[in-house]
Parts: C-alpha cells; structure tokens; sequence
C-alpha cells in the first residue's frame, strides 16, 4: 500500500506544480543593472484590481492585475481562455486516488510558457533553493525543463531587491506567500486550523504594486480575500488591498521559497496568434495526451481532456470505488468516499467556472475564426457541469458545507450507509443508479468537448505534414524492398 | 486562498509533501515502468520471435547435411516427414528457452495490473502456441534454404555465411524498434510494428493482462488508446490467419520446394575464372614465387563466403558503434567533446580487436596441410608460409579497421588528426588480433574443419588473449590522459602493446610449427 501512495504521489507532483509557480524561461536573461540604484520608496497607480473569485484561480488574477497594468487588456477569464486553462480537465485514478485536476492546477509551467509566448511577454522566474519548499520547486522545475534564477546563487539578486527593480521600472510584481502570515481577516482559519506551509504545498499568489523603505512597508493587492465562509463575497470593504511590513512580507514569502515573477512587455503577440491559440484549445479538449503531459503520454492513470470525463465515468462503479477504498484502512473508508464525493464536486466546480467564463471570452480573442459551430458543441457540455457542480463545495471551510446536489449526496450517504452495515459492496452497490446517473453526466462533458475540439480543429483547416524523416524513412525502405526483390529474383535463377 | 486542504482542494500536495526524495525516486521508477509494459512487451517479443525463428535457421545452415537427406529420401521418407520430423526435434529444444523466458514476459504485468490465475494461464497458453507456430515456420525456412542451399556446389560455405548473415537480420529490426520508430509513428499516426506477429501477440498478452488484471476502466480506457492501434479481436484474428496460413504453406510447400524427395541431387563442378588485377598487383608487389604464395593465402581467405559473411558482421557491428552514439539512446545524455572520440576510439578497437579473433582465429592453416607438407620441405618454408598468411591477412584487415574508423570520423565530425588518430589504433588492434589469431593457430594446428575442437579452442583463445592485452593496454593509455590530458599521446600508447605481444606469440607459433611433425 506504501509503494502505491507513493505511486499516485508522484502522479500528483509530476502533473500538479503550485499554484504559485507559474513560470518558466528559456533563457536566463540579466535584468538588473551593474550597480543597484533604487528609489527608496516607489508606488504604481492605476493598477486595477481583479477578483480571482474562484479558489484556485489566484494566478490568473494576479497575472491579470500585472498584464492590465502593463496596457495588456485581459480580464481573468481571457487568461483562463488564452491560457488554454479553461478548456483543460485531468483525470487520476489509481490506488487510493481518484480525483479531477481542472485546468488552473494542471502543468501550469507548460500552460503558462504558453501563454507567455503567445503573447511575446518577457518573463523572469526566480526562487530560492535555500529555502525547502524552493528546493521542492526547483526539482518539479527540472521535470517540465524550465529554467529559473535561484536567488541563493546570487549576493546582489535578493527578493527585496527585485521587487524594487521592478516597481521602479512600472512593473507589479506577482509573488507567491504562505496565507499562514497574510494580515487579512480571511486568512485567520490557515492560522487557527492549519498552520503555515509545507513544501510541496499550494502557495498564494499576490500581487505588490509599491514599497517603502523608510517606513520598510510594501502594498499588496490580494485577490484570495472573500473566497471562504464566513467571509464569501467580492471584497467591497477594500481589505484586499493593504499594506504589510517588510519582516511580515519576508515570513510568508520565504515559507513560499521567495517564488517570484517578474512579467514585462516583450516582443509582442505571435503573428499567428489566432490559428496557434484555437489549436491549442481542440487539442486540450480533445484530450491530446501530448498536449497535457509531453513526455509522460504513457500514464494510463491519467486522463487528458474529454477522455478525463469518460475515464471518471467509467470509473463510477462498484469494482473501481471498492479498488480505492481498498487502499484505506477500515476505519478510515467512510471518510475517504466522503473526500472523493466532496473533491470531484469541487475540482468540477472549478472547471465549470473557468469553462465557462473562457468560453464567453473566447470569441474577443478569435474574432476571425467561426466559432458558432464550436460554441454550439461545447456548450452542449455547461448543463452536465452544472449538475456536478456546487458553489459551496468551494467555499466550504473547515467544516464541509452540506449540499443537495447528486455527487454529495450519493458518497455521503454511501459513506453513512458503510458506517452503519460495515458492508462495503452493499454501500456502494445501493447507489448504483446515482453513480449510473454521475456517469451519464460525465461521458455528455467527454462527448461536447470531444466534439467541441474536433469542430475547433476542423475549422482551422489545418492539413497535416509529413515529418522529413518520414520520407526518408518511406524512400530507404521503398529502395530496401526493392534490393530485396532483385536479390531473390537473381538468387531464383542462378541456383 | 488556494489549495489547504481545509477544503479539499489540494490534498494532493499534501500528499506529496509526505514522501521523501529516496522514495521519490523508486516510486517514480515503478511508476515509469508500469506504464510502458505494452511496448516493452513488443519489443521483448519482438527479440524472442526473431530468436526462436533465426537462431535455429543460423544453427542449421552452419552444417548443411544433404547428403544425409539423401539417404532418407531414398528409403521412400517423404519431404513432409522429414519437415515435421525436424520440426518436432526443435520444439523441445527451443520450447524449453520459450519456457524460460515466458515469465519475463509475464511477471512484469501479474505485479504492475495483478493478472489473475486465469489471465497469467491464458498468457502462457498464448506465448506457448505463438512459440509452436514460430518453430515451425523457422523448420520451413531453415529446410528451404537447406534444399536450395545443397544445390549449389559450395553448399557448406554458403550456409556457414548465411547462419552469420542472418545475425544483423535479427538486431536491425529489433534495434530500429528501440530506438528508430518515433518518426514512423509519427507518419502513420499508429505504430508501425503493428505490421510484426510478434506485436499481434504482445499485444494479446497486453489485452489478456489488462482484462484480467485489477487495473480501472479509466487506466484501460487509457492504455487502449495510447497503445493500440486495433482491438484484440482483430490482433487474435490476424495471430490465427498468420498461425494458420503458416502451417498451411509449409506442408503445401514442401513438396514444391525440395526437389531431393522425387530426383537425385545433382553436382556442379566450380570453375576457376581469371585473377582480378588486386591479385594480379599483389602478386608484382611481393615479387615471384613470394607473391604466388602471399596470392594463394589471399584467395584461400576470400574465396570462403563465410570468411566475407564474418568480415562484413563485424563491420556492420564496428558501424553501429558510431550510430549508437550519435543517434542512440546516449546521444542526448553524453555530449562531450573530449568524452565522444575517447569513447568511440576505445570501443571500435575493442569491437574490432575482439572480432578479428573470431574471423582470423583458427583459420591461418585451414585447408593446408597439403600446401604446409610441400613447404616444409623448403628452406623457411614454413616461416614463409605464415608470414604469407599474415601479410595477406594484413591486406584485408586494411579495409575491415579503417572503414568503421573513417565513418566514425565522419559521422561524429571528428577532427582529422582524431580520426587518423582512430584509423591507427584500430589498424593496430586488428594486426594484434590476426597475429595473435595466426599464432595461436600454429601452435595449435587445426586443418580439417571449423567445426572441429583444434579450431574452436584457437578461436576461443585467440579472442581471449587479444581482449586481455588490449584491456592492459587501455589501462595504461587512460592513466596517461588523465594525468597528462593528452588524447593522442593516450591513444597511440594504448595501441602499442597489442601488436607487439601478438608479433611475440606469432614468433612462438612459427617457431612451433616450424619444429613439429605434419601428420
């Protein structure tokens, strides 16, 4: 049972990098000058604040506040859609794990690098290998290849210091930190109930638009607040954006491996930024195991796009739920169907979110491409999210809220009934038709975004090519089996 | 707030915070493993198939034995017989390899999908009849080539060639499945071994061990569409047409292809045509009687189609040296400029020196006792005949070290100073080997046959000594580069020995011989 956690770990580690690393560089380019020359205290105006709205998608809110700030006119959503996030969904589903990954939380340096690239952004990624969650993250770093400046490498390159070159070059900065040491209000139940963060954990992205040496105090705009009971809602008394001071700043950002990026303009968007961008998007809905995780296509336990859906759907029953709870102790099953209920809703109230949203926004950013063929598909799959979705999945906080909605109340009342029959098989198999009518919902998802994609890609128009080596491949064998033949004709003759 | 697990959100990373990075690793390794079992296990048939059809046909060509046949055929045994009668000997033989290696096959998946007694048996069943239906097909071809094979008048040397040329038939494939195939999938968007009974039947075996096994419908959803082309309906389909269509064409055949069953085998006698102008200048260049002799060594070595057969193995296997390391699977690992023509030097000569033990060891008196009892009687007759095979065994090693080493130099856009460098090493490697191997063989005299024990024990000594000479002779030259960093210095230093000590057992050997009694 040990090996096989450790299995599905793995899994999680190679697919999911924290929220808060979301960058990646090809090449490691010097940003600073020669000598440091910084204001003591500097402050940029006019950057508008962004919501992130939905727990997970801190990132993309921060990145939105940067990019509006830079000139660069994208709403959170248009990232989920030009990020291809949106349309994105894994599945995984071994041992004693059997979870949706959406979009936001699924390879977001590849997805990112993307982006960026998309968008001929220039971007800086930095951490410190020092600290045990950088070292964490500069080894996940290493399995999707990405470059990064390690801040323990460097007397001059401090955190604090970058943060000052780029203020002063008009830039916000995007960092990760520890909720744990954050002032607002919202972050009291990480305090009271968690602790601070463990490497490998799920940072927080937050955005610092000024500082103060003087009074060694920086202004954050936080897009996490309202997100969590009791304190669900836009924040409209303004406690997103405070100030904090520099020992605070250092505690949470340090417990976050000092992960930075630093986002400026660049060479602009790709000439071919529609045709690129759709590509992407069919090939994510579709579930192109390439696209997702080049490399590691191989790992049946993962679902890509709409076979995620299908893969779940078929998972839905009484042999699949009896193999996960088989890897949790006896006492311990009721509240593993419990989380499993409770994680598919949330992960899939995530992505309905962010489906939905990067599906509004998507004809702004295709406005040359037909897409009311492709709108027409993937819609067919929001009424099908919407039955396994619920907001109060996500805004639940310790306590998990109650809900009348099919997911929570098949594996909570399957967990109820193991609880008082002990019988495992007659639990589940007592639910058959609720997990019938889950899975019925899941393969329409798989069957509109499949369709969705395929539409996408047909519309492109794109004809494939075939790769040189290919030909060269098709002319030396065409010229072997000939060989062949006039040696065997020659040979039939002359013996 | 993104991802604490007060929500549930991202238990995962909680998760993965608890493993170590030791575990890390071997979980990962497993993880890796699991997920390629279907096309590790094409490959891994892909080897056993070849194996089970060409080794046999190698093994039998080594010794043509038509006349034996003959015998059989006439005391009224049919083709047919004779066919099934040697396919019936083989299956104990290779059947019991087959049993060997089937739960290498098998284990892999019962541990990685935990396979059922039932599904573990079906596999066995399934690897049991692909391995009967690839004896026989081997017994078919092994049997046709014999027949066509025993027609011609150098029927023996023949066969002995084409049991080593059918050796690069089973690594090219098997080789091109490892490491080539990347692009052709590319182009067909499936895989094109797909077209290989071995994968027909790994695949089965994948498809038996997933449906048996304890895997989610998700991970065969997956596996399914990752790994396969068609479903195994149709791969048992095509398993059973090939199986059937195999024993149907080898008993239809046999009547057709053996002509001995119903005639006698007839004899065509060799005729000797005029000597190329290589010979014509080899004589002029080593003068009269000399150059008659070193002619006559010349033509006895390469008239032998087995001699040309081992000469060209071993310049496909020193080929694939360069090939392997600038495009194999190391090629992206190690690139280093001083490591690549380190490497690639060290192991042509090691290939080469080793295999030309085996192509010049025990041959130097093969076929002539008659020629030796004549020389005997002249003065330094023998000296003169030894040295005559050496020289003329030089004069073919030219081409068998330097082609490999130019290629390389080329292939690896190697300076020309490293590939000269390359060129004398292995030239010095190989006139190692063929003194040694000469030297060896005059101690030793074997005349007869190369089946004989005289030859297989010169063979085998002849490669030992040249590996153990060279491996001296590496050690040193390594110890100079690393503490003088000199890669030429190194290399000509490690190529020195060899030879010398090869001159001093070929002296010993002359000397031997020379003394001895030609019975």
């Amino acid at each position: 049972m040990k090996i096989s956690r450790l299995r599905s770990s793995i899994l999680i580690i190679i697919l999911v990098s924290t929220v808060s690393i979301p960058a990646g560089t090809d090449t490691l380019t010097e940003v600073h000058p020669a000598e440091f020359s910084f204001s003591v205290s500097e402050e940029i105006t006019g950057v508008p604040y962004v919501w992130q709205e939905v727990n997970g998608f801190c990132f993309p809110a921060a990145l939105s506040m940067v990019l509006q700030s830079m000139g660069l006119d994208l709403s959170l959503y248009d990232i989920l859609a030009a990020s291809g996030t949106g349309f994105s969904m894994v599945s995984v589903s071994v041992d004693e794990t059997m979870m949706f990954l959406p979009g936001v939380m699924v390879g977001q340096l590849p997805w990112f690098e993307f982006f960026t690239h998309l968008y001929g952004l220039d971007m800086q990624f930095y951490l410190d290998s020092s600290t045990a969650y950088g070292n964490n993250a500069l080894q996940i770093l290493g399995i999707w290849g990405t470059l990064a400046t390690d801040y323990s490498n460097s007397a001059s390159i401090t955190p604090l210091n970058v943060m000052r070159e780029s203020i002063d070059a008009g830039y916000p900065l995007a960092i990760s930190v520890d909720t744990y040491y954050l002032p607002p209000v919202d972050w009291d139940i990480v305090r009271n109930y968690i602790g601070p963060m463990q490497p490998g954990g799920a940072g927080h992205a937050i955005v610092i638009v000024g500082y103060n040496d003087t009074s060694q105090t920086v202004h954050v705009y936080d897009p996490g607040v309202g997100l969590v009971e009791p304190y669900v809602g836009y924040p409209e008394d303004g406690r997103w954006n405070y100030t904090m001071s520099y020992s605070t700043l250092d505690d949470a950002w340090q417990s976050a491996g000092y992960v930075t990026f630093r986002v400026s303009n660049g060479t602009g968007q790709v000439t071919d930024f529609e045709d690129r961008l759709a590509y992407y998007i069919s090939q994510r809905l579709i579930g192109n195991r390439s696209a997702y995780f080049e490399g590691y296509e191989n790992f049946f336990y993962l679902g890509a796009g709409a076979d995620a859906f299908r893969g779940m759907g078929l998972d839905m029953t009484l042999e699949a739920i009896l193999d996960y709870c088989y890897n949790y102790m006896e006492v311990d099953k009721p509240e593993a169907i419990r989380r499993l209920g409770h994680s598919l809703e949330v992960m899939m109230t995530m992505q309905y979110h962010a489906y939905r949203g990067a599906l509004d926004s998507l004809p702004d950013l295709l406005p040359s491409i037909e897409l009311g063929a492709f709108i027409e598909e993937s819609s067919e799959a929001l009424s099908h999210m919407d039955a396994l979705s619920h907001n109060s999945s996500i805004t639940s906080g310790i306590e998990v809220i109650s809900r009348d909605t099919i997911l929570y109340n098949t594996f909570y009342g399957m967990a109820a009934s193991f609880e008082s029959s002990h019988d495992l098989d007659e639990a589940i198999s007592e639910f058959t038709e609720e997990l019938h009518e889950i899975a019925g919902h899941l393969f329409a998802i798989a069957d509109a975004w499949k369709a969705a994609g395929e539409t996408l890609y047909d519309e492109l128009g794109i004809v494939p090519e075939i790769p040189v080596e290919s030909l060269i491949l098709i002319e030396a064998g065409a010229a072997s089996a000939l060989i062949v033949v006039a040696v065997l004709v020659i040979w039939r003759r002359r013996v | 707030m993104d991802g604490h697990c007060e929500s549930g959100v991202s238990c995962a990373d909680g998760q993965a915070s608890q493993i170590s990075q030791d575990s890390r690793l071997g979980g990962a390794f497993e993880a890796m493993l699991a997920t390629s079992f279907p096309g590790l296990l094409r490959t891994i048939m892909l080897a056993v198939w070849m194996f089970v059809m060409i080794i046999p046909i190698s093994n039998s060509l080594e010794n043509v034995k038509i006349g034996q046949w003959e015998i059989l055929f006439s005391n009224s045994v049919k083709t047919r017989d004779l066919l099934l009668g040697t396919f019936v000997g083989r299956i104990p033989v290779y059947g019991i390899f087959v049993i060997a290696l089937a739960p290498i096959a098998v284990s892999p998946f019962v541990y990685a999908y935990k396979v059922s007694i039932t599904g573990q048996l079906l596999m066995y069943l399934v690897i049991f009849v692909f391995a009967i239906v690839t004896i026989w097909l081997s017994t078919v071809f092994s049997t046709a080539l014999h027949a066509k094979i025993g027609a011609s008048p150098r029927g023996d040397d023949l066969g002995k060639a084409l049991s080593w040329a059918l050796v690069p038939i089973v690594a090219l494939p098997v080789m091109g499945s490892m490491y080539w195939t990347s692009s052709v999938v590319a182009l067909l968007n499936l895989d094109v071994s797909m077209i290989l009974p071995s994968t027909w039947c790994a695949d089965i075996l994948s498809w038996i061990a997933m449906y048996t096994g304890s895997l989610r419908p998700s991970s065969i959803m997956n596996l399914e569409s990752y790994w396969f082309a068609v479903s195994p309906i149709i791969d048992m389909f095509l398993l059973a047409a090939f199986s059937l269509v195999v024993l149907y064409l080898g008993f239809k055949s046999a009547d057709r292809l053996f002509s001995y069953g119903t005639s006698p085998g007839s004899q065509r006698v060799p005729r000797a045509g005029p000597e190329n102008l290589f010979i014509r200048g080899v004589r002029r260049v080593f003068g009269g009687r000399y150059g008659t002799i070193v002619a006559t060594s010349f033509k006895d070595f390469t008239r032998k189609l087995q001699n040309i057969a081992k000469l060209s193995y071993g310049l496909f296997l020193a080929i694939l040296i360069p090939l392997l390391i600038g495009f194999g699977p190391f090629a992206a690992v190690v690139d280093d400029p001083v490591f690549i023509p380190v490497m690639s030097t060290l192991m042509l000569g090691m290939m080469s020196g080793v295999f030309s033990g085996v192509i010049f060891g025990g041959v130097g008196l093969l076929d002539s006792r008659d020629q030796l009892w004549i020389l005997k009687s002249a003065p330094r007759g023998v000296p003169k005949f030894i040295v005559a095979r050496v020289v003329s065994y030089m004069i073919v090693g030219i081409p068998y070290a330097l082609i490999p080493a130019i290629f390389t130099g080329f292939l690896l856009n190697f300076a020309l100073n490293d590939t000269l460098l390359m060129c004398v090493f292995v030239y010095s490697i190989v006139l190692g080997g063929i003194f040694v191997g000469v030297g060896v063989t005059a101690s030793n005299p074997s005349f007869e046959d190369t089946s004989s024990g005289a030859f297989v024990i010169n063979q085998i000594a002849t490669i030992l000594i040249v590996m153990i000479l060279m491996i001296v002779s590496i050690i040193q030259g390594v110890i100079v580069a690393i503490r003088q960093g000199v890669f030429g210095a190194s290399v000509l230093l490690s190529s020195i020995p060899t030879p010398v000590v090869g001159l001093v057992v070929l002296t010993l050997g002359i000397i031997r011989l020379n003394f001895s009694e030609v019975d």
